[in-house]
């Protein structure tokens, strides 16, 4: 469950302004995204796939979409992490990312990690 | 004109059953083009029905290449490859590498115009060649016409120092002549479905007010006819309403000149004119009637005068010289007429007796002798008194003939002679001169000789004195009605056209009326898809955005035309440009132009949009990755980007996408260079994961096979693609033979272009690409649920080798 905290996290500098100093929270806010996606990930392939949470979470989220019922979250989440990621880390002269984009970003998160927690596993062929 | 338009209006004036109505065949008419109204409002009916042939669907087209050199950001020749199929196909480069200048000079070249310079400046328009490559302007496309058994090359060529529109674009079709672009009839298209769009027009769709927008979005639904029919219309009724108008004024001018005029003519044409339901037919006949109109006694003799005609003089005087004729032959024969008769008949006697008692001395006077030479002598004389007794008959019978000649010529005056006095000044001179004629003697013989022509001679000198008289006085009388008739036959005429028009009025407001209702109607159920397919693409835009997009409509028409776009923002309902942001706004005017550039009838199957992230969210870069896979579905869709957002997102979720990297170096020489396709796209990800050493090899092997098999069935398939696209199949039925294939059967179609011959596959794949690749193939078709055991770097490479040479089938 996890998870279901950092996004929480997230969530919470997204929408109190009161939360967290002015200018820090986007940045803030991504990295809690990002590690409720990584966490959510790892809680997924103890049960499912175990050993492959040892991979860098690139290879985790190509293998997702043979793991997963919503092949489209899948994509989705690693679009988030890759946009997630790149917030995170300080690149010079880029500008912060609008809360806009963030609420999309960390709404994709809450769907990744309310599918993996519930996801039954991929159809059966 | 739009044959389809034309038969959607006849069947909706069928089904309200007012077909047969008069203005019906003006609604007919007005949406077959100016031509046929003007004709069906001339009341030549049959040509308002010809409907000209349906002109046949335009054959799609898409992009294989551009080439451009020495035009604006490009310097040397730089060529840009495309698939010139169905797919995404990013251009990724920075702002300032000159990959706007490519997507400018393909839109230039097919438009002849750039919408993102049109509003500029000339100095803008003018600096359209390179700075570094001054010479040999030249912008080439190669295109893919359906139905074409090769590509097309477009091309426009500017000499040395010729200005933008100096120069001809020409189209080269495989086995056909090179010809004009204009052959190709693609203006229209390219204006109703315009498959350009740029950032900057998407920005400044909201900015160019209601009107114009509704304008551009109205375009693309194909209504000119009905809007051109409703303008037709509109026009021809302001004619005939200035017409009536005209007249009208006119008669007003006309009264009060006539007003003026004193005549009971002028007077009664008055009263017809002011009579609140005119009889022009009426009037018209007045008119024609000139002089004979009642209530005018002493004009009726004046113009019998005129009328009337004496005898002619050389009658007269045949008459006269008969007369001198009979009277000096009589005079010598009448009165011996008797005695010669008795003479005659005594001699005839005398020769009878001397027949028969031969020679004898005269028994009358007893002294004279009855011989032969009595006999001889008196026998002519019998034939002199006969004849002197024949002439004095002869004599009596011409003279008789006279008299009667003279008798009919001298008749007394006719009635209206009497009637002038009073009228002419001369009337009495001619009454009595017509009296001394008519009162001649003309049994008389010498009266007739002598008196006869002289009397009428003075007769006809006073009648032509009275006639001279007359026309002076006639004249006087008609100057007023003539004047009247002057004024008025021309007002008919334009009152008669004036009722017509009135009438053609009345008909063309009802036709006007109706065809209004009707073009809101068709416009509203064409713009429906339209509207539906706008709703779907916000829907990936808005991301988790609390604004829906419930409404898109066109509403209003002539200055108040505007496009209704209702929003639902946390569940009110609200104007979409009220409470949408910039970047809100861009994507909304995406869903509105996306949907336009996609309709089933546009010939262009291809898209190019430049720079649609600029302006827009970030937040929105991944449903717009969607839009652009969902367009891509069935469009060559080719976008520029300036940042990595895009391509990231496309890569991300796993959207199948060609992505070229632009970049400029010094002196604007451009560089193109291919990044990963779907095959090596997806052979990456198969290597990124084989790289990886923590990867449990039970994922490793469930997983690595299905990537390479993605690479197969997409080498495959563009492959398929390419081939029967390239040779003019229908872009439909490429599709189909390509949906839910297994991958076998998508190997059979790239091998022997027959999607049943999938027994054959392998010993083929073994054949051309040899044994390992037969054996990768194995493995990628059994499906990712059986495990691959082998090592998944050499699966790899021979799956690289395998998907290349798939992809490169002829």
């Amino acid at each position: 469950m996890i998870s279901a905290e950092l996004i929480e996290g997230a969530d919470l500098l997204l929408s109190d302004p009161r939360s967290v100093a002015a200018g820090v929270w986007p940045r803030a806010a991504a990295l809690l995204a990002r590690q409720a996606i990584e966490t959510a990930l790892l809680e997924f392939w103890l049960v499912r796939a175990p050993g492959l949470e040892w991979c860098s979470t690139h290879a985790q989220l190509l293998c997702l979409p043979d793991y997963v019922r919503d092949r489209e979250i899948a994509e989705s989440a690693s679009y988030a992490w890759t946009r997630l990621s790149r917030i995170c880390h300080h690149h010079p002269y880029e500008l912060l990312p609008t809360a806009a984009e963030l609420r999309v970003l960390v709404d994709t998160t809450r769907r990744l990690v309310g599918a993996l927690a519930t996801d039954g596993g991929p159809p059966l062929e | 004109m739009d044959a389809t338009l034309l038969e959607l209006v006849r069947a909706r004036l069928g089904s309200e059953g007012v077909e047969s109505t008069p203005w019906a065949s003006l609604v007919v008419a007005a949406t077959s083009g100016d031509e046929a109204l003007q004709a069906a409002l001339a009341e030549k009916s049959t040509a308002a029905h010809a409907v000209a042939p349906e002109a046949a669907p335009s054959p799609s087209v898409y992009v294989n290449a551009v080439s451009v050199t020495g035009f604006r950001g490009v310097g040397p020749k730089a060529r840009l490859e495309l698939t010139g199929l169905p797919g995404l196909t990013l251009i990724v480069g920075r702002n300032g590498s000159g990959k706007s200048s490519l997507s400018e000079a393909l839109e230039f070249l097919l438009t002849g115009e750039n919408r993102r310079w049109s509003t500029r400046s000339k100095v803008w328009k003018e600096g359209w060649r390179n700075l570094h490559h001054t010479s040999g302007a030249e912008i080439e496309a190669e295109l893919t016409i359906e139905g074409d058994p090769g590509r097309a090359v477009v091309s426009r060529r500017w000499p040395d120092g010729a200005d933008l529109d100096d120069a001809e674009t020409e189209i080269q079709r495989r086995g056909k002549k090179k010809a004009p672009l204009a052959a190709m009839a693609w203006d229209r298209p390219l204006e109703l479905y315009r498959p350009f769009l740029s950032y900057n027009e998407l920005g400044a769709t909201f900015d160019e007010g209601p009107s114009a927008l509704h304008d551009r979005l109205s375009k693309m639904l194909g209504l000119e006819d009905l809007v051109e029919g409703q303008k037709a219309l509109a026009r021809e009724r302001l004619l005939r309403t200035k017409q009536i108008d005209a007249a009208d004024a006119a008669l007003r001018a006309l009264l009060t000149d006539l007003a003026e005029l004193d005549d009971d003519r002028v007077r009664a044409a008055v009263a017809v004119l002011k009579a609140p339901k005119r009889d022009l037919a009426a009037l018209e006949k007045t008119l024609a009637q000139k002089g004979q109109v009642e209530g005018d006694e002493q004009i009726a003799p004046l113009r019998r005068l005129l009328a009337f005609e004496l005898p002619q003089k050389e009658d007269a005087q045949a008459i006269a010289d008969a007369a001198r004729h009979a009277a000096g032959a009589g005079a010598t024969a009448a009165q011996s007429s008797a005695r010669a008769h008795d003479l005659i008949e005594l001699l005839t006697q005398a020769l009878a007796f001397h027949s028969r008692h031969k020679d004898k001395s005269c028994p009358v006077c007893g002294a004279g002798a009855l011989d032969a030479k009595w006999r001889t002598q008196t026998a002519a004389t019998i034939e002199r008194l006969k004849e002197e007794a024949e002439a004095a008959a002869n004599a009596s019978q011409l003279a008789t003939q006279a008299r009667a000649a003279g008798r009919r010529i001298a008749q007394p005056a006719p009635s209206f002679v009497a009637a002038l006095h009073g009228v002419l000044p001369s009337a009495d001179a001619l009454a009595a001169a017509w009296t001394a004629f008519a009162s001649l003697d003309v049994d008389a013989l010498d009266v007739l000789e002598k008196k006869f022509v002289p009397a009428l001679e003075k007769l006809r000198t006073a009648l032509d004195r009275a006639r001279a008289e007359a026309e002076a006085e006639v004249n006087r009388r008609d100057a007023p009605w003539r004047r009247a008739v002057a004024l008025i036959a021309p007002w008919i005429a334009a009152a008669r056209e004036a009722e017509t028009a009135k009438t053609a009025v009345a008909q063309i407001k009802d036709a006007e009326k109706w065809l209004k209702v009707a073009a809101d109607d068709i416009r509203t159920e064409r713009f429906r898809p339209v509207a539906d397919e706008a709703k779907r693409l916000w829907h990936f835009l808005r991301q988790q955005s609390n604004v829906e997009l419930e409404e898109v409509a066109l509403a209003g028409s002539g200055p108040t035309r505007h496009p209704v776009l209702t929003v639902d923002v946390d569940g009110v309902a609200t104007d979409a440009l009220s409470v949408m942001s910039q970047g809100e706004l861009t994507s909304i005017a995406l869903s509105l132009f996306l949907p336009r550039a996609t309709l089933p009838e546009s010939p262009f199957r291809f898209l190019v949009i430049d720079d649609p992230v600029q302006s827009m969210d970030p937040a929105r870069v991944e449903g717009l990755a969607r839009v652009l896979e969902s367009a891509a579905q069935t469009r060559q869709v080719i976008v520029l980007t300036h940042d990595d957002r895009l391509p990231e997102a496309v890569r991300r979720l796993n959207i199948a996408a060609t992505v070229i990297g632009v970049s400029r170096r010094e002196h604007s020489v451009m560089e193109l260079r291919h990044e990963l396709g779907p095959v090596s796209r997806h052979l990456g990800d198969a290597r990124a994961l084989a790289l990886t050493p923590e990867l449990p090899r039970k994922v490793a092997q469930r997983v690595i096979p299905g990537f390479c098999r993605a690479a197969i069935e997409a080498a495959c398939m563009e492959t398929v693609r390419r081939r029967r696209l390239g040779r003019g199949d229908a872009y439909a039925d490429v599709e189909a033979a390509l949906a839910d294939q297994k991958l076998t059967n998508l190997a059979s179609l790239a091998l022997f272009d027959d999607g049943e011959r999938g027994g054959d596959v392998l010993a083929r794949i073994v054949k051309s690409f040899g044994g390992p690749a037969a054996d990768a193939f194995k493995i990628c078709s059994r499906g990712s649920h059986v495990g691959y055991e082998g090592d998944a770097m050499t699966l790899i490479r021979t799956v690289g080798v395998l998907a290349k040479g798939l992809a490169e089938l002829p």
